[in-house]
């Protein structure tokens, strides 16, 4: 059972406050939704979810871990945060290889499934990623981020590029994250994918916080 | 921890060498090294010529050790490897961090391991990918020029020949045992490239353009190397990296505390800033 604590948490950026004073608690098995408008936070808290950025005030949890002090960044973790971003001049199989080999903890088989189950052919297996479409850019960074099978699953926009059968797969991949027991942390300008898949939603406005949906129970 | 450092390690290495930047710059640096190796091997057939016309062969005046690229100062493939040398170092992998922050690939490579392991593995790609840039084409220039020319013991009687002033670095073993100079020139040579190349990913916290990444370090070098005119001469020694990495002495004795002295300044700067920035930056 995985567990992101955040605790009155406020980050400041050149003077701007781009999160405010956020306090939500997030479990495995549980899909969390986060929404509002362009620039209100939801990156921003993504990335400090996944230790890539430390808060001005306040502390995150990983498992009762302090991000930042007891660990650097949480133990099992796949992010796909704006754009989905490797290396032009290898294959898309081959940076998934590069990456996985990092932890070792997967072999060939298993990221050929993954690139299979995001919706790319064995073609595009061995084609280069600068050749890739952006759509193929977008399934492919979804791989990355759940080829692990990791227990934390950040997607940002991760329907950007896709078309409609794009769309269903991740909708379907994410359903899949939530049976396995990840905890998946999701946004979206889609309002009707949030509704569908998450179980709760934050919405965000200027870095704050501002209402929470249970589903369906807005407080 | 370890193992997920020597892996990420791995797969730096294995990006900063199998990458075309490296391909294309190795390919220049070797082309300057044969021209070299051309003019050298063609200009002691000549002196050769010369001497069996003059009746005295002057058989250690001429030598592999004032042959090679390292050893001679006057072909087109000296100048142009000798000057140019903090550019080609960098131009392989330098600006690697510039472009992985830039398009985010950094993000996913830091959360598999941590940021110290990153930068670290990091440093170490681009401080070989710039060292072998540079010693490859010298060695492939030694060993074509020892193909034709005579690895003959260098004689001080031919002093004028073999310009290693007394008490330059390692004029004993040049002297004595010039395979064992050599080596440690191409050693010294791996070395600085490295640094070199280093210098551009320390500059990548401070400057946002890959140009201005790639040419900063060639530009501090080359100030260094013209503001031997102001000290140089006081002391007789030469404070240039672009004269004392060549293996004989352009102008002034090298020095090994001054190059020692040198190639610490760079490493703390370079290790400094990119350990020091690199584990404390956040990533946007």
């Amino acid at each position: 059972m995985t567990t992101i604590q955040i605790e009155g948490v406020t980050k400041k950026l050149k003077g701007v406050f781009v999160i405010n004073n956020v306090s939500i608690t997030l479990s495995s098995g549980n899909v969390t939704g986060l929404r509002g408008v362009n620039g209100s936070g939801k990156t921003m808290l993504m990335r400090l979810m996944a230790g890539l950025i430390l808060p001005t005030k306040g502390t995150i949890k990983i498992d009762d871990k302090i991000l930042g002090k007891e660990i650097t960044f949480p133990e099992s973790i796949g992010i796909l945060l704006e754009n989905p971003a490797f290396l032009d001049s290898y294959t898309g199989f081959q940076n998934l290889k590069m990456l996985a080999s990092i932890r070792n903890k997967i072999d060939d088989v298993q990221i050929k499934h993954t690139l299979e189950k995001v919706g790319l052919d064995v073609e595009s297996h061995n084609k280069k990623y600068k050749k890739y479409s952006l759509g193929m850019k977008q399934r492919l960074g979804i791989a990355g981020a759940i080829m692990e099978q990791p227990d934390i699953v950040i997607l940002d926009e991760p329907t950007n590029s896709l078309d409609t059968a794009g769309v269903e797969l991740v909708k379907q991949i994410i359903r899949q994250e939530k049976e396995r027991g990840a905890l998946v942390v999701l946004a979206c300008h889609d309002t009707d994918i949030l509704d569908e898949l998450a179980d709760d939603i934050y919405y965000l406005e200027n870095g704050s916080l501002v209402s929470t949906t249970t589903r369906g129970q807005t407080v | 921890m370890k193992k997920t450092f020597s892996r990420l390690l791995a797969i730096e290495i294995k990006k900063a060498i199998k990458n075309k930047f490296f391909i294309a710059t190795l390919g220049i640096a070797t082309t300057f090294s044969l021209f070299s190796a051309w003019y050298m091997i063609d200009h002691y057939r000549f002196q050769t010529f010369l001497s069996s016309i003059d009746g005295n062969p002057m058989t250690n005046a001429s030598s592999l050790y004032n042959h090679w690229i390292g050893g001679e100062a006057m072909s087109l493939g000296f100048t142009l490897f000798f000057t140019l040398l903090p550019l080609i170092a960098v131009l392989p992998y330098g600006w690697s961090y510039f472009i992985e922050d830039k398009n985010g690939y950094v993000k996913t490579v830091v959360i598999r391991s941590n940021k110290w392991q990153y930068f670290l593995s990091k440093y170490l790609a681009t401080f070989i990918a710039g060292g072998l840039v540079i010693l490859i084409p010298l060695v492939v220039n030694f060993l074509l020029v020892a193909s034709f020319v005579p690895a003959i013991t260098p004689s001080m009687v031919y002093s004028l020949r073999y310009p290693v002033m007394i008490g330059s670095l390692w004029s004993t073993l040049f002297y004595t045992y010039p395979l064992i100079f050599v080596l440690l020139y191409l050693i010294l040579n791996f070395i600085f490239a490295g640094l070199f190349a280093t210098m551009s990913l320390a500059i990548s916290f401070f400057l946002r353009n890959r140009i201005a990444i790639i040419l900063t370090p060639f530009f501090l070098i080359m100030t260094l190397h013209y503001s031997r005119t102001f000290l140089a001469y006081r002391y007789y020694n030469e404070i240039s990296p672009i004269n004392y990495l060549h293996a004989t002495c352009v102008e002034n004795a090298a020095n090994a505390w001054i190059i020692t002295g040198q190639g610490l300044l760079f490493f703390v700067l370079t290790f400094g800033i990119t350990m020091k920035l690199g584990v404390k930056r956040e990533i946007l």
